[in-house]
Formats: structure tokens, sequence, C-alpha cells
């Protein structure tokens, strides 16, 4: 679509055009770099066209895991990983600055064939992906399969797994994810190998010094204490294979830049760029990063590196604090790069990063529409003395992404009272221009509440970043957590489901939960609160049991190599950094669709128990058909039930309730390394991807009506007392107590809002927010209007994001169903 | 039966799929009465290759034998595959609706996204 070049940026931004301006703002190399960059991210559930499959690294993978089959398999997989990067096709972007992709070609998503055997009849099952020639491509794949069908991670975890736990996981009707690393993400001790202290040739010295000492106890004095030393000899050769090819891997871009730039570029500045790329990736990661091009290559390397090894579904950073020293060192102090020059290369690294893309199953892309993986970078926050930690790269991230607009990476915010005013203002700014971030998360309450749950140091705590979209997790030695699997994640709404059908579940046709009594003889609601009760705590076992045992036997079944040599305690240790010896613990439930459950009791409780205008025979009966001919009584379940987020004690009480029996259960449950299982309420696009599988509520929802869309926002629609009272419901919960971090999505009058005093009122806002105690809170601001518009004309409107849940999307690339949920939730006036 | 060989008979069906060896034409292949095209498949929302269980049969079940062994009770679901073949079962109803645009998300009573499918 053309740009409108006669339209003033001022009528552009009266009609909250915002991406036009974007256009006209950014510098001709940012609009290349955006416009070329190949979506992988899935239309509803659908790969977009032209988007295939990568075979290059699957056949090289192969090829070398069968080779070294008789080695340990941390060594195979990081002999593995060095064939593929020392062969595979790679490629420079024209214009681009920073290197690094996991495909052979821009346009392909990775395969990780090693992770599930069912993952991999679905690629080959997938429509609209495969390579052409298409028949040699599913012959190819076919061998692949056959070849790793029973070998995978989650083969062999399924074949020690309880038969129960695995059928009824696998069900699809409690929850997502796979217990594996392969699919997991990893937080990254960012404190060890990107403070500038020591690039990879300083964490091979580290090895070496490790292994030296080993063997002069395994060539000494016998005894069953050097006995775990010949395993960890070859963890540590592991590690060094993975970290020296990642090096070669680096300097093979070197080489093609200054090919390039020697033989075939003309552009005496391009040239001159090719050249300053070859310096970089001959340095980094190498050696530490000396400025801000080596910094933020360093730390995309580390990024892409640790996509060979693993999926890694969320990518936690923190770029303002680690690079800003970088940034200050070049533009302020030493001034080798003007403002826009680093904006630049800001812009290009969220670019490199919307860019990532691997084949995931289709749960998870419907899970998230429209992205890849939850790639949510924390901004702001205090350091670790407790003092401000924005500087002028946050500021330039916070006004890069208005430029590039792209949906992921989104930031989150780490607000705290010493936030300056002008940061407040680029925050606003973002929000505005309708690109649903940064997030706002609650500093001081959060930093309490990692100490609360998990026992982190303040000191370590200060460091925390994102996991994925929500949970937050130190970068230090102890504190960061190397595998995080998304199957904790429980889809809630069952929870109220299962208690009042007795455990049993009609969408999948399984006696899934306990049998907690049949709900039509519940004669008070304590009964009906008990049911409850046993149904949360099965449902959170049952996850919480296949993710233990999944960490547990991860080093066993799948290794990590490449992340281990950046984890210090691996290296010091070593062991897998997966092995949960040596960290404190870090694991949150993901709570689906969690907010049905208040609504649904408090609906029971008002309708039946209290007022008994229906009998409980009444109501199991118009649910069992869907309500299907008990249209009356349904609405009267919507309509005269009271809801969340009214502000009214007599349904914010029973999910208070709720909320203090997970939390007194999270601390029932232990995860491998000892520690607590708090829960997470919050969506990504799961309350689209779960509307067919929950069954009909009390709340009056249908099987097939999309689940409301937020860890603790009030149903769309629902919420009728205005902004402030959403945020007293909210407030009433503990926000450290209770459980980990609340996710509260909020829609906002974009015409309402513009100008200076559309500022000061959302400054208000954030005011009540955080007095309140809430931990967190994110934005739509775009209008119906725009949002309908897109609907009807999509292609005028490709470029409008939206805040589905704990990220951020191109409104054209959901689905139907989520555009109209999004379009659904309440526009606040504040 | 214990109850770990019970649904250990369940995961086993689930499994078997994913690690047999079978080739393109065998994987290509979509019968006449394909379980995908019966009314009582519900489809896997968890994995989309392809897996469902059936509304009416309970675990034990098996239509791909001659004959067809029919479990009507049990705690779950018979775990069988889009495209195996039913023509000996006597449950097969066929579905008329049938949703093979994967856009929209999840629905195990309609979705039948896999790419054999648009054959049919």
């Amino acid at each position: 679509m053309a740009e409108p070049a006669q339209v003033s940026l001022k009528e552009l931004e009266k009609k909250q055009e915002w991406w036009w301006i974007a256009e006209r703002k950014r510098s001709k190399r940012l609009d290349y770099l955006r416009k070329a960059v190949w979506k992988k991210g899935a239309l509803g559930g659908n790969y977009a066209p032209g988007i295939k499959v990568d075979l290059e690294l699957p056949t090289l993978f192969t090829q070398a895991w069968d080779f070294w089959r008789f080695d340990p398999i941390m060594l195979r997989r990081a002999k593995t990983n060095s064939n593929v990067l020392d062969n595979i096709t790679i490629f420079i972007t024209d214009h681009a600055q920073i290197m690094g992709y996991m495909g052979s070609a821009p346009h392909t998503i990775t395969w990780r064939l090693d992770g599930a055997s069912m993952v991999n009849e679905e690629l080959y099952n997938e429509p609209g992906i495969m390579p052409e020639p298409q028949e040699e491509s599913l012959k190819k794949i076919a061998e692949f399969n056959a070849y790793w069908g029973g070998q995978t991670a989650i083969d062999k975890l399924a074949r020690v797994l309880d038969p129960e736990d695995a059928v009824k996981f696998l069900s699809g009707a409690i929850g997502w994810g796979a217990p594996t690393s392969a699919y997991g993400y990893s937080g990254k001790n960012y404190e060890y190998f990107m403070t500038g202290k020591r690039g990879f040739e300083d964490i091979i010295a580290e090895i070496d010094a490790s292994i030296e000492k080993a063997e002069d106890r395994t060539i000494g004095l016998p005894g069953p204490d050097i006995l775990p030393l010949y395993d960890r000899i070859q963890n540590w050769i592991a590690m060094k294979t993975a970290l020296q090819a990642s090096i070669r891997w680096a300097k093979r871009f070197a080489r093609l830049a200054r090919i390039i730039a020697e033989n075939f570029e003309t552009d005496p500045k391009r040239k001159k760029e090719l050249l300053r790329i070859a310096e970089t990736c001959e340095r980094v990661p190498a050696k530490p990063p000396r400025n801000l091009q080596e910094s933020l290559q360093y730390d995309h390397f580390i990024q892409i590196l640790a996509r060979f090894e693993a999926h890694e579904g969320a990518w936690p950073s923190r770029p303002d604090y680690y690079h800003g020293p970088y940034y200050d060192k070049d533009v302020n102090v030493e001034k080798s790069i003007t403002k826009e020059e680093a904006l630049d290369l800001v812009g290009e690294f969220m670019i490199r990063a919307y860019e990532v893309g691997g084949f995931a199953p289709r749960w998870a892309r419907e899970g998230l529409q429209g992205i890849t993986g939850t790639w949510v970078w924390t901004l702001g926050g205090v350091k670790q003395d407790g003092s401000d930690a924005c500087n002028d790269l946050t500021i330039a991230f916070l006004q890069a992404a208005r430029l590039v607009r792209v949906a992921n990476p989104t930031f989150a915010f780490r607000w705290h009272p010493k936030v300056k005013d002008e940061v407040m203002r680029e925050i606003f700014e973002c929000i505005r221009h309708g690109l649903g971030y940064p997030s706002m998360r609650n500093d001081p309450i959060l930093i309490n509440n990692a100490m609360h749950w998990h026992g982190h140091p303040l000191e370590e705590a200060r460091t925390w970043v994102h996991q994925a979209c929500m949970s937050p997790n130190p970068t230090t030695k102890h504190g960061f957590q190397p595998m995080r699997m998304a199957s904790a994640t429980a889809n809630c709404a069952k929870i109220v489901e299962y208690a009042l059908h007795n455990g049993y579940d009609y969408v999948v046709n399984m006696q899934m939960g306990p049998k907690t009594g049949d709900a039509r003889k519940f004669t008070d609601f304590e009964q009906l609160f008990r049911a409850w009760v046993r149904q949360m705590e099965w449902i959170f076992s049952l996850l919480v049991r296949t993710v233990n045992l999944g960490r547990y036997k991860d080093p066993e079944f799948f290794g990590r190599p490449f992340l281990s040599g950046i984890s210090e305690r691996a290296v010091e240790s070593g062991l897998d950094a997966v092995s949960y010896v040596g960290e404190r613990g870090n694991c949150w439930i993901t709570a689906f669709t969690y907010v049905e459950n208040a609504d649904a009791l408090a609906a029971v409780k008002k309708l039946v128990f209290d007022d008994k205008k229906y009998t409980m025979d009444q109501l199991i009966t118009a649910l069992e058909a869907n309500w299907d001919g008990y249209e009356e009584m349904r609405l009267d379940f919507v309509r005269n039930a009271p809801k969340w987020g009214n502000d009214d004690d007599y349904v914010d009480n029973i999910m208070i309730r709720c909320l203090e029996e997970c939390a007194r259960f999270s601390k029932e449950i232990k995860c491998p390394c000892g520690n607590n299982w708090p829960i997470l309420p919050e969506n990504v696009s799961g309350n689209i991807h779960y509307a067919n599988i929950v069954g009909a509520l009390p709340n009056g929802r249908r099987l097939g009506d999309a689940l409301y869309d937020g860890g603790v926002s009030p149903g769309p629609g629902l919420d009728k007392n205005g902004p402030t009272a959403v945020l007293k419901s909210c407030g009433k919960i503990d926000h450290i107590g209770h459980g980990r971090a609340f996710l509260l999505n909020q829609r906002l009058s974009p015409s309402q809002l513009a100008g200076e005093k559309g500022y000061q009122l959302w400054r208000a806002y954030m005011k009540t927010w955080a007095d309140l105690g809430n931990d967190h809170v994110q934005f739509n601001m775009v209008s119906d209007a725009t949002l309908r518009a897109a609907q009807k004309d999509p292609e005028k409107f490709s470029e409008v994001i939206v805040r589905v849940a704990g990220y951020s999307a191109h409104f054209v690339d959901i689905s139907r169903k989520t555009q109209d949920n999004i379009i659904q939730r309440t526009v606040q006036g504040i | 039966m214990s109850r770990r060989d019970q649904w250990g008979q369940v995961k086993d069906s689930m499994f078997e799929q994913s690690t047999t060896k079978k080739s393109v034409e065998e994987r290509e292949k979509i019968p006449e009465k394909a379980c995908a095209l019966c009314k009582n498949f519900s489809e896997n929302a968890y994995a989309s290759d392809g897996r469902g269980a059936c509304r009416i049969l309970k675990m034990g079940s098996n239509v791909a034998v001659d004959p067809p062994v029919y479990v009507m009770d049990g705690e779950a679901g018979y775990i069988t595959f889009f495209n195996v073949d039913g023509f000996r079962c006597s449950h097969f109803v066929r579905m008329e609706l049938i949703d093979k645009d994967g856009y929209e998300c999840a629905d195990p009573a309609y979705r039948r996204v896999q790419r054999q499918m648009e054959k049919v």
C-alpha cells in the first residue's frame, strides 16, 4: 500500500495512522530493513504465504547426530551443532549492520527435529510450508521422521512419565507446552556474560582451568569423590566445543562481509560498513564488546546461537541496562556515532529479533497468533544498588520502537517512583501510537514478590528481567532459571468446569479430574467450592509433575552445551546448566482463563444458593446442553450475577478466596530445586485457542465463546463501573502474596488521551494503579473505528498493532475471533 | 488390568503413529471413510499431527481390525488418527461441515487442517 504522501503529518496524527508517520520519520536504512523482513508469526493458526521450512539445518543436524552417536548427549549435541554452524548457509541482508539468523535463507523457519516426534509428524502434515519441489521435500521429511521417531526428547520423557499423567496432559484440555528444554525458554545469566568483563575466549580459558583441575584429580588418588568428574570433563569439553563453534560461525560472517566489501561492493559508504561488520564479527563473541554495535551484535549472536540449540520460545532480555554504557560511551562521551546512527542500530536490533522464527506446533501458533515467541524485553527498573537504571538508551529503544513498529519484540517497563518524567513521556508516546507496549510493571512490588516466593536476595531480585511475558527472573548465577517450560500452563477454566461435572471432560471424552461428587446434589456453595479446590489441586499437581520430571531428566534426554557455556554455575560445576543443582528456583504456573472461575462461582452462589432462583439440577442440565434451549436463563446468569472488575465485594471476595487457595497450594508443590510454584494468571491468545475446548460455564459462556482475555482483566464488556473500579478490584489482590504476577489489559480512548491533557490523565491513572499496589497493566489505545476499518480493509491497515495479552501483534495477523474479542473490550474513559 | 496398564494402553496408542515408520504413499493416503471425515472424531487440541479421540468409543476399541472391537465404557476415549480407515466402523457418520482452514483457531469438532485433507 502506498503512503498517502499528500497528507500532512498533522493530519496523519489526527487520524492516528501512526504507521505512515513512522515511515516518514525513520531512516532509509530502517525503512528498507523493516519492509524487507519476513514475518514468521502465524496468521491466526497458519504460516504466511512464502514462509518455508528450512531443510538444510535438519540435514546437517541429523547427519552429524548420527555420526557422533557414541558420545555422551551434551558432547554429541555440541559436535552436532558445530557441524551446523560450520556449514549452514549464511547471508547478509542489504543495508544490515547486525548479523545472524538460524535458517539458511531469510524466509525460512527452522525445525527442531530432536524435540518431539509428534511435532515432526505435524510438520509433515502442515500445509503451505514445504519447499519446492514439494514431493522431494516430503520424502526427505518422511525420512527424517523415520530416523527421529522414538528418540526425541519427548519420546524419551513419555517413556518414564506416569501413563495417566501423559495421556491427560497430551489430551490438550488442561495444559500446553512440552516438558523439555527443546521447546522451553531459558533465562540467561546476563550478569556472567553481558557485563563487558568476558567474551567466549575468556570463558573457554575458565573451562580449560576447570578441566585441568579435574584432570589432576582423575589421574590422582582413586576414590568415590572423583567419579562424577569424568562426566563433568565431558560436559566441559562440550561447552568449550560449543563456544569455539560459535566463534567460528561469527567469523564466517566477518569473512563474508569482507569478501563482499573487497570484491563486490561499489558504494564506498556501504563498503566501509561491511568492513566494520567484519571487524565486529571478528571481535564478538570471542572477546567482550567495545562499542554499541559490538555489544548489540554480541547479544544478538548469543540469542541466535541459543536458538540453534533449542527452540527458545521467549527472549528474556534487558537491553537498555546491558548495552546502555556502550551507547553512553559512543554517543555522549566519545561521540564516535551520532544519536541517529545509534537509533539505526537499535531499530535494526529490534528488526533482527522480529525476523526470528522456528516451526511451532499449532497450539503454540494459535496461542501466540501473529508472533513466534514472547520476545518481551525489559526496560527501566533499578540497578542493584536501588538507584534508577534508566539511561539514554532506554529512551532510544522507546523511540526506535515507534519508528520500526514491530510486534515482536515488545517492551515491559519496570516502573518505580524515581523514573523521570522524560522517560514516562516516551512510554506514553509508544502507548499513544497504538503499539500496545511497553506494558507497565510495578518494580517495588515485583522485587518484593521475587524475594517472597523464591527467596532471591534483594540485590539479585533487582536484576530481574521478564522470563517470558510476565514472570520476573534474576540474571544472576543462582537466580537465573535456564529452563522454563510452558507446560506448567493451566487452562484454569477447566477447574470450575470439572467441579461442576464430577471431573469429567465432555470435550475430550475422558475422566480427567478426581470425582468430586455430582454437582446436581450440592446443597450449598461450600460443597461446590471444596470441589473447586480439589480440581485446582489436581490440575496444578499434574502439570507440575510433568514439568518437574522434564526438568530433572533434561540433561539426560536433551543437553544444552551452549547455554551451559554462558552460564556461570555450569562453567564452574561442569553440570548442564539445566541441572537444578545450584539454582534457587523460579518456577510459576501460568494460569490461563482464570477469571472465569470467579465469575462462574459467583453466579452459582448468587442465583442458585443465595437467591434460589434456579436449582443445581437445572443449571447442570443447561450447561450440559451448552445453554441450548435455555437462552433466557443464560442471559440471567450473564446480566444478573456479579462480575469481577466492578469493585463488587460479592464476586471480588470469591476471586480472593480462590487466589488464597492457590497461594496456599503453591507452597505445597515444589520444583526440583525445592522452591515454590506460585501462579501467574495471564493469557496470551490462549483464550481463543481454548474457546472450543472449555465447555459451557455458569457465567453464561457457551462452548466456542472466546474466554476472557487477561489474567485478572474483567470479561470484555462486563466491567461497567469504570477504570477505577477495575483497578480497585485488582487492588484487592495481594500482588506479592497471592501469586507471581497478574496481567491486566485495559483499553483507553485515543481521543481522550490526546495532547498534554491526555498525558496528565494517564499519569494520574498510573498513580492510582501504583498506589493500589497493582503489579501490571498494559494498554490498547486504538479506536474501534480503526479496528473495524482494518477488518474491512486489512491491506490498508496492515500495520495496525494491538495488545493481545502478554504480547502485541499486528491486528490483521490474528484470527477474526481474536480481533472481535479485542474490539469487545471496554474502552475506559479515565 | 492395573491403572498403569490401562493408561499405558492409551499412551501407547497416542505415540504409535509418530514412532512408526511410514512411506510417503502411506502418509498421503486418505481413505474414503477416514476417521477425520467422521462426525464423532474430535481432533486433539494439543497436537495437530492428526491425532484425535472418538466421541463414542472408549479405550480398548480398535476399528482397524476385522471385526472391529467396540468398547463403550471406560475413562478415556479411543485414540485414533485422521487417516485411520474407518470403513468397518459401524459408528462412522460422515460429517458435512469440515473446516480445512487453520486461520481460525482450534475447534476439535470441525477443524481438519492436515495438508492431506486439502485433496478430499
